[in-house]
């Protein structure tokens, strides 16, 4: 195993093994998913074929919202005790701690991906044709937003604006993704996916391929003067 | 054994304050090099810039062979040489001093039984596998500096490595510091007691306007 690879798995258990100690991230973002679900779930109180139709947005605002509160957080242990100084200190390349930071994020907001399509069958009766290709989409639409997000995680950790400026910078960028996860979504949880779905699925890939490789490229000339 | 550290022409500004300004000197090998001056004077800033966590605006760094510009960041080759003790301790206060210390340990690459010794050299081996949370400020410095101690680094750089030590803490760092002097290893050190490191081969230097001004030592 390479060096890199070596030190990405010894940051993302350490990661892991944090969160396990001190589940603040994943609770939160539990609590969250579940909240969100349920309270649109009170506001559309009738359950038609016309509330179905709102489904695949209904996931991705959930999935937004809820990738937004753990992403914009993925950096905040870091920020304690130096933490974040002392990795870049051992580690050889800081995108090897980016990715790490960007694999976590991805990993807790699949898991909440899986979590708000299950709550979405139960409160609104929504039935999944192809379940692979809908998990697809949501490993698709989570890793690129994830990705994204970590980039300015990490970029704005110690700004105490953060919470605010992090969606509206994040926001913007995503929105291609997001329309194409709901087109996608629109199928998979409706008639089946036909060739216009798969157009869809194609472009969630093709921001992928130029985003992933992208954050990580350019993370260490954005977190190399945060002082 | 390693070479210097030689600094040309550092210059570091925060805002419209400059810190420091065209600072030069060279830091030999075997010698202990403190840094006193007032608060603000920019001795933390100076190692961080030389630890490069913050980095160089102007001028540049030499660690033996390799020269690190402005604007460059530190190579890992020295990287992994380098020995830090800040004011912040670099530690999860969720995992114990044993797991952070591990932690170091596998990123650096360094053998297993690295951290049992350097956890009994600082005296935490009854208390290492509870939460850093749990500590004093006094432990977690003396968990910060197994961690530096652990790496065996040839380039010490310690911002006031005493703080928050109790007596034997202090006797301590300044046994261990000696060992690393005597080892012909490159040790600079900020504090406000110079007088704590007697016979160390000391060279004490005064951070005055943004450069550095030898005030005296042994020899």
């Amino acid at each position: 195993m390479s060096r890199h690879l070596r030190t990405l798995r010894i940051l993302i258990a350490k990661d892991l093994k944090i969160e396990m100690r001190n589940p603040g991230v994943s609770y939160t973002m539990l609590l969250f998913a579940t909240l969100v679900v349920v309270v649109f779930s009170y506001a559309f109180f009738m359950i038609d074929d016309r509330v179905r139709s709102y489904t695949p947005g209904l996931v991705w605002v959930a999935l937004l919202f809820t990738c937004t509160l753990g992403t914009s957080r993925v950096f905040d242990r870091e920020q304690h005790k130096g933490c974040f100084n002392g990795l870049l200190l051992a580690t050889e390349s800081p995108r090897t701690l980016f990715l790490s930071k960007a694999i976590v994020a991805s990993f807790f907001g699949l898991l909440m991906s899986g979590l708000v399509v299950l709550l979405v069958v139960l409160f609104f009766g929504a039935s999944v044709h192809e379940p692979l290709w809908l998990m697809a989409t949501l490993v698709l639409g989570v890793t690129g937003f994830c990705f994204i997000g970590a980039l300015f995680a990490g970029l704005m950790a110690q700004l105490s604006l953060r919470e605010v400026l992090f969606p509206l910078i994040t926001f913007p960028l995503v929105i291609p993704l997001v329309i194409a996860g709901v087109k996608t979504t629109t199928q998979l949880i409706g008639p089946g996916i036909d060739a216009d779905g798969f157009a869809w699925l194609k472009l969630m890939l093709a921001f992928d391929l130029v985003f992933l490789p992208g954050t990580v490229r350019v993370f260490p000339y954005l977190e190399k003067d945060r002082g | 054994m390693p070479e210097g550290i030689r600094l040309k022409g550092l210059t570091q500004t925060f805002g419209r304050r400059r810190i420091l300004r065209g600072l030069s000197g060279h830091f030999e090998p075997g010698r202990l090099h403190l840094i006193v001056g007032p608060n603000g004077c920019g001795k933390t800033t100076l190692l961080r810039v030389m630890s490069g966590q913050l980095s160089l605006e102007a001028g540049t760094l030499q660690f033996h062979e390799e020269c690190v510009e402005a604007g460059q960041s530190l190579p890992w080759s020295i990287r992994r040489r380098l020995g830090v003790l800040g004011h912040d301790s670099f530690l999860y206060s969720e995992l114990s001093a044993r797991e952070n210390l591990d932690l170091y340990r596998k990123l650096y690459g360094l053998p297993k039984e690295r951290v049992g010794e350097a956890l009994e050299r600082v005296s935490l081996g009854s208390a290492a596998d509870q939460p850093v949370g749990c500590y004093s400020q006094g432990m977690e410095q003396r968990a910060a500096f197994a961690r530096v101690l652990m790496q065996d680094p040839d380039y010490l750089i310690l911002d006031e490595p005493d703080a928050g030590l109790d007596e034997a803490g202090r006797t301590r760092v300044e046994e261990e510091l000696s060992s690393f002097v005597r080892d012909g290893k490159v040790v600079i050190a900020v504090t406000h007691h110079p007088e704590s490191f007697q016979g160390l081969n000391r060279q004490i230097l005064r951070l005055e306007k943004g450069v550095l001004v030898s005030v005296g030592g042994d020899q």
